[in-house]
C-alpha cells in the first residue's frame, strides 16, 4: 500500500501535536502531520485528499 | 481510579463557576431518579411498574457557613428567581483523570438560611437539575493559571461514538481573555480540537458544550491566555456511553 503523504491532504479541523503546537489549520495542507496519523484522520473525515476536493473548496 | 473516597477527596463543587466549598459545607448529595408509573389493573394480583422514560436529577448541599462575600454562595442563591447554572463536582481528588460529575443545568429550588444562638449562621441549598447528570473525568484540575497550558492526555482505552459534553468552570479571572479547549486523539500523537469553549473574559462563569459522534480514545485540555493575571478553572469531559 502506498504511503500517505501529508502534502496530499488538507485539514478540515485544526490539528495539533501533544504540546498543542498547530500542525494544520482548516483548509491547509498537512505536511506537518505525522504520516502515521493520517489514516485515522482520513477515516474520521478530519482531513481530506486534495484531489477529492470540489473546485469551490479550493 | 475507582475506589472509596472520603471528605478530603471532595475537591470541587462549583455551580455557575461559584465555589461552594469556600463556605465549608458539611455535606452534598445528588440523586438520579427514574420515575415509574403503575401499570397494573383489574385482574392483576401483583402491582406492576413501568419506567416512563424520564430521568430526574437533583442536588443538595448542607451545613455551609452563611457567606455573603461577593461571588460566593449567597450571591448565587439570594435571588428568588432560579437561574440555571452549569455545575461541576469532583469527589475523587483533583488530578487529571479523576472522576468528575457534570450537571448541565442546576436550578436552585430552595435556599435555607439558618441562624442559631451561640453559633455561626449556616445555609443549605437544593437544586433541580434541568438536563443531565453526566459522569466524566477531569482534564484540567482546579488550578490557578497565569500562562498557556497543555495538560496530559487521559486514556479511555477506546474511542466512543455517542458524543459527550465538555465542562468548564471558572471561579476567578483577571486576565484579558482565555480560550480553553478539549482536544482528542486516536493515537496520542496528533490531536484535533473537539470542544472550544466560549472565550473567557470574566468570572464566575461555567459552560457545557455538547458534541456528537466519535470521541477518540485520548482527551486533553489546553488553554491559551491573553494578558497578565490569573485564571482559576476546572475542566472535564463526560462521554455518552
Amino acid at each position: 500500500m502506498k504511503a500517505m503523504k501529508g502534502s496530499d491532504y488538507v485539514a478540515r479541523v485544526r490539528l495539533s501535536d501533544a504540546e498543542n503546537k498547530t500542525l494544520a489549520l482548516p483548509g491547509k495542507t498537512c505536511e506537518k502531520v505525522p504520516e502515521s496519523s493520517l489514516p485515522w484522520l482520513l477515516k474520521q473525515k478530519m482531513v481530506e485528499r486534495i484531489k477529492d476536493r470540489r473546485k469551490d473548496q479550493e | 481510579m475507582p475506589g472509596k473516597y472520603g471528605a478530603g477527596s471532595f475537591s470541587v463543587l462549583q455551580i455557575g463557576g461559584i465555589s461552594m466549598l469556600t463556605a465549608k459545607l458539611k455535606g452534598a448529595s445528588w440523586k438520579i431518579e427514574v420515575p415509574q408509573e403503575s401499570t397494573d389493573g383489574l385482574g392483576d394480583a401483583w402491582s406492576e411498574m413501568s419506567p416512563t422514560g424520564a430521568v430526574i436529577g437533583t442536588f443538595s448541599q448542607e451545613g455551609a457557613y452563611f457567606d455573603d462575600t461577593a461571588s460566593r454562595m449567597h450571591s448565587a442563591l439570594k435571588s428568588g428567581v432560579p437561574a440555571s447554572r452549569v455545575g461541576v463536582v469532583a469527589y475523587a481528588g483533583n488530578t487529571i483523570g479523576s472522576a468528575m460529575v457534570g450537571f448541565s443545568g442546576m436550578l436552585n429550588t430552595a435556599y435555607d438560611v439558618i441562624a442559631s444562638m451561640g453559633g455561626l449562621s449556616k445555609a443549605n441549598a437544593a437544586y433541580a437539575v434541568s438536563g443531565s447528570v453526566e459522569p466524566g473525568v477531569i482534564l484540567q484540575p482546579l488550578e490557578e493559571k497565569s500562562a498557556n497550558w497543555t495538560g496530559t492526555s487521559v486514556d479511555y482505552g477506546a474511542a466512543t461514538t455517542g458524543g459527550g459534553a465538555g465542562y468548564l468552570s471558572v471561579s476567578q479571572f483577571n486576565m484579558t481573555n482565555a480560550i480553553v479547549k478539549v482536544r482528542h486523539s486516536a493515537d496520542n500523537v496528533t490531536f484535533a480540537d473537539l470542544v472550544t469553549f466560549t472565550t473567557v473574559t470574566a468570572s464566575p462563569t461555567a459552560e457545557r458544550v455538547a458534541v456528537t459522534g466519535t470521541v477518540n480514545r485520548y482527551l486533553m485540555s489546553t488553554g491559551t491566555v491573553t494578558g497578565v493575571g490569573t485564571i482559576s478553572l476546572v475542566s472535564g469531559f463526560a462521554r455518552t456511553v
